[in-house]
């Protein structure tokens, strides 16, 4: 497959005065043409940095970056507007703008001196915004939009640009759940039917790893890029996420957190209930295990029954119910 | 436009003296009669309202290109020490280099007006680019705006210094200048003025792109394809053109600059500066013309000063911005 991006030995940094301030060093990927990616890295790992230089707002330290075969440090920014399009995080704020203005200021690489637009202008901004799913919202003024409709308007921009590649830096920061899969569906159909190529940042691991056709886990020290089932397979996110506190669960392919665990807990049964009480367990530091022959306390779990949690101590029924918090506080209550 | 030509014909009509609407048009259209009322009406009405015309289209573009360049509803030519810029400079040349090589600036004609203007100029893009140093380096609304007022302190007090070294004649010239006035110029001079106005502020409407660009942010404007420094730098040097043509003819006029194009903004109802920079034009001709009409209001012995005029108008729009900011900003959260 053809390569829309391609980063050979890239430093990225700032440039202040004579000294240059490094953040990542030994860079080395490519971005699949028609794919969406999604870059991946903690704080502080350079993901902004990064999708700043390759749209050539910071020179990069050292390298080269290819788009579409063509070097950035050798474009002009015209040239380079018709190949690259950013969402970028600052907040839009234009007095007075509506949908339809913002989007068509993305035809502004194709209009000419006065910025008037043509009837296929006027097409392209329309379509960008159909896509994008804010038909309705189209002669709304920015200001009056949800955090989320704002977003696929500044998408519906990128889009109007008309470039093979879009550069997004954290889009679904700041959205609720579902706003944040919407904003990722309408990527991936970007990619599908437009046959664009979709980078993007983000700390939804979750959403990541189930949307994105590769990743690129960046650190200090490199990239690590692949499919999310092989960079899985690999171990390769554990390096990401050497601290303590996160735990990735090979049954589920997700992440969990990871509990300090004082006390043991027998627990009779298994089925959704148990999983739910497990949940609740561990966040208050206590491990189910499960039940031997003859436990002195333990909780038995009656599946698909009203009240399914039972709580023994000492051969004696202490609470039936059907509240795991209720079941909580009187097992805390018990144990302390 | 209809409105621009009705102010400017009242603005020949009312004055102090009561000029019949027949004189007007004998003046004008028909032979004159009346040499008094003629002189009047040649050699203070029409400049007058000439100045006005031009300085309110200048200063109302000027602000506007400020706004979108700093991204800050309250830059303005005034607001921002640019006219205080303009003002040293004006002052260096009428006291310092008066005083120096010992004659009056005043006697010079039309090359102590070219020193007068080129000073301004100087003066203007010199806090202009200061601060837009100042903007890149801080960011944010208010810090800029306060180091623009800090700005405008600091030449006001080197003004103060110079005044007090100066011949007093200078000073007297350049306290009756910083008063500020459409009402200085003769026709010849309005006509010239006028010419060294219009021209810069309807090239102002090729930027417009630049300008839609800009308001966007410095990195979204980058990735449309804006080659940034070039931009800045030519929308700098019009704004400093304008305004500082009309503080070296005019003395500082203060608000029209930020107001209105404030005024336009909530007229336009758009964010295409095409569209906002032609009714910024219009409305600022308007605005300079409704204001120099109430300084002179008949009734009124002696013409109000008329930065009491445009300070009277303009203040409560700049009032309703911040009123207006703080709501929305209320919204946002």
């Amino acid at each position: 497959m053809e390569n829309s991006i391609s980063i050979h030995n890239v430093q990225i940094g700032y440039q202040s005065g004579k000294t240059n301030k490094l953040i990542a060093k030994n860079l080395n990927a490519d971005l699949k043409s028609g794919e969406m990616t999604c870059l991946l890295g903690s704080n502080g790992t350079g993901k902004s940095t990064l999708l700043k230089t390759i749209c050539g707002f910071i020179n990069l330290l050292d390298g080269e970056i290819l788009v579409k075969g063509k070097n950035i440090s050798l474009i002009n920014e015209k040239e380079l507007a018709k190949i690259v399009a950013a969402v970028l995080t600052e907040k839009i704020q234009v007095h007075n703008a509506s949908v339809f203005e913002l989007v068509s200021y993305g035809r502004s690489p194709f209009t000419g001196f006065l910025g008037r637009l043509s009837s296929e202008d006027k097409n392209k901004v329309n379509q960008a915004i159909e896509i994008c799913g804010i038909n309705h919202k189209k002669y709304s003024l920015l200001s009056s939009l949800s955090d989320g409709e704002r977003q696929k308007a500044t998408i519906a921009k990128a889009l109007a640009q008309d470039t093979p590649i879009i550069l997004l830096d954290e889009p679904t920061a700041f959205l609720d759940l579902s706003a944040k899969v919407e904003i990722m569906q309408l990527l991936r159909k970007l990619t599908s039917e437009t046959g664009k190529s979709v980078l993007m940042s983000t700390h939804d691991l979750d959403l990541a790893l189930q949307m994105s056709d590769r990743l690129w886990l960046l650190s200090n020290n490199g990239i690590t890029a692949g499919s999310p089932e092989d960079l899985l397979l690999n171990n390769a996110f554990q390096h990401m996420f050497n601290k303590k506190g996160i735990e990735f669960d090979n049954k589920t392919g997700m992440f969990k957190v990871a509990y300090q665990l004082q006390n043991n807990l027998a627990i009779k049964g298994h089925g959704f209930e148990y999983v739910l009480l497990r949940r609740a367990l561990m966040r208050k530091g206590i491990n189910p295990v499960k039940a031997k022959e003859n436990e002195n306390m333990f909780i038995a779990i009656e599946n698909s029954t009203k009240e399914p949690y039972v709580l023994w101590n000492n051969n004696m029924q202490i609470l039936k119910t059907g509240s795991v918090e209720n079941l909580i506080s009187e097992t805390l209550s018990i144990l302390n | 436009m209809g409105l621009v030509f009705i102010l400017f014909f009242l603005n020949l009509v009312y004055g102090s003296i009561h000029i019949p609407l027949q004189d007007v048009y004998d003046t004008f259209i028909g032979g004159n009669e009346d040499i008094v009322n003629t002189n009047i009406l040649i050699r203070s009405r029409l400049p007058q309202a000439i100045v006005a015309l031009s300085a309110g289209i200048a200063l109302g573009i000027a602000g506007l290109l400020m706004q979108t360049l700093f991204r800050n509803p309250l830059a303005g030519p005034s607001v921002l020490g640019i006219a205080s810029g303009s003002s040293l400079g004006v002052g260096l040349v009428i006291m310092v280099a008066g005083g120096f090589f010992g004659f009056s600036l005043q006697r010079l004609g039309f090359f102590g007006d070219v020193a007068i203007l080129f000073a301004a100029f100087v003066g203007a893009l010199g806090i202009l680019f200061i601060i837009l140093i100042i903007a890149k380096k801080i960011g944010g609304t208010l810090s800029v705006l306060i180091m623009g007022v800090m700005i405008g302190y600091l030449s006001n007090s080197l003004v103060g210094i110079m005044k007090f070294y100066s011949l007093e004649e200078d000073v007297h010239t350049y306290v009756i200048w910083g008063l500020g006035s459409f009402g200085r110029l003769s026709l010849n001079r309005a006509v010239y003025f006028m010419l060294f106005t219009i021209p810069p502020s309807v090239a102002c409407i090729l930027l417009a792109k630049w300008l839609n660009l800009l308001a966007l942010g410095d990195n979204y404007a980058r990735n449309l394809g804006l080659k940034l420094s070039r931009a800045r730098f030519i929308i700098i040097m019009l704004s400093g053109i304008l305004t500082a043509t009309v503080t070296a003819f005019c003395g500082p006029i203060i608000f029209i600059g930020i107001a209105v194009p404030h005024l336009a903004k909530m007229v336009s109802k758009t964010s295409n500066h095409l569209l906002l920079i032609t009714n910024t034009g219009i409305l600022g001709a308007a605005t300079a013309l409704l204001c120099n009409l109430i300084a002179r209001l008949p009734g009124l012995d002696s013409a109000l000063p008329i930065n009491s005029v445009t300070a009277f108008i303009g203040a409560p729009v700049v009032m309703s911005v911040i009123w207006k900011r703080r709501k929305e900003q209320l919204h946002d959260h």
